[in-house]
């Protein structure tokens, strides 16, 4: 020891440790760190491209099965073609005018022939009901 | 392991004992010490993206100290007062020896201004350079030199009785 030599005083000081941080405050800042943030789930993301994907896909069945599905004729077009089964021509027109035309098809052949709809009475204007 | 635990688990002891020589004061230390670690709460990245983060908290720690002094001038006198009183700035110990030179040092070290006592703190039991006391005190390198030598010699005088006893003859 000689407090004339800077080394050996500067070892000497050295010797004396600084005071480490006391339990309590150690544990209060320890309180004070936040708890790892959980990892949210990664939520399915649905990119642009294969929503598009799917609906140009979706747009293709679609059209496919459109175009192989057999064609449907139209209530004119079954009652031109098909004038053997049908009843006579005014029962005709009528069905086809009430769009029953199809069910024209199934009738016995034998079937009396359909009547128009009885024309009803004019209902009264003032009581609204029929006179 | 969450950021500001490895920064308490590496920083801490040496920015609490830093504080306290600053300071020389335990309840201001400990405000000081929890005012940082709100603000390192807040952002850990402080921190974890410094280069060396052991000088940006000392730096850090300075900066807190030196705005609490701005803040209240009257905790400024205080502090002055409280540095006559020589806090235990010092790990206790049972070496009878050790514990007279602590001592000696300590009230040797209330008789300084704190900006000697922060270079002192810095260079001896730290192990900063010169170039990086100047860094995280924010002053001139030569200063800090001529600071330290300054504290050196007004520690030296305390210490001379501790010296002439513990001579051999």
């Amino acid at each position: 020891m000689n407090p004339t030599d800077p080394a050996s005083l500067e070892r000497d000081l050295a010797r004396a440790r600084p005071r480490r941080m006391p339990d309590d405050l150690r544990a209060l800042l320890a309180a004070e760190i936040p708890a790892p943030a959980r990892p949210i789930p990664a939520r399915p993301r649905v990119s642009w491209r294969w929503a598009f994907t799917g609906l140009a896909a979706a747009w293709a069945v679609i059209l496919a099965l459109h175009l192989t599905e057999p064609s449907i004729p139209r209530t004119g077009v079954l009652a031109e073609n098909t004038p053997a089964i049908l009843p006579d021509a005014p029962v005709r027109q009528l069905l086809a005018e009430q769009h029953v035309i199809r069910w024209v098809a199934l009738l016995p052949d034998d079937a009396p022939p359909l009547r128009p709809p009885a024309r009803r009475a004019p209902m009264s204007p003032l009581t609204n009901r029929i006179s | 392991m969450h950021p500001l635990e490895s920064i308490l688990e590496e920083h801490g002891d040496a920015l609490y004992g830093f504080l306290l020589q600053l300071t020389h004061s335990e309840p201001d230390t400990r405000d000081l010490l929890q005012e940082i670690w709100r603000r390192l709460a807040r952002n850990p990245a402080l921190v974890t993206a410094a280069r060396d983060p052991r000088a940006f908290l000392l730096r850090l720690a300075r900066n807190q100290f030196i705005d609490s002094l701005r803040r209240a001038e009257t905790r400024s006198k205080a502090h002055e007062g409280a540095a006559a009183e020589a806090p235990q700035v010092f790990e206790p110990t049972d070496d009878p020896d050790l514990r007279q030179l602590q001592d000696s040092i300590a009230f040797g070290l209330a008789q300084l201004p704190a900006e000697q006592r922060a270079v002192l703190h810095l260079k001896l039991w730290e192990g900063q350079t010169f170039e990086q006391i100047a860094a995280i005190l924010d002053i001139p390198q030569n200063t800090a030199a001529s600071r330290y030598r300054y504290a050196l010699d007004r520690l030296r005088e305390p210490l001379r009785p501790l010296y002439d006893e513990l001579r051999p003859s």
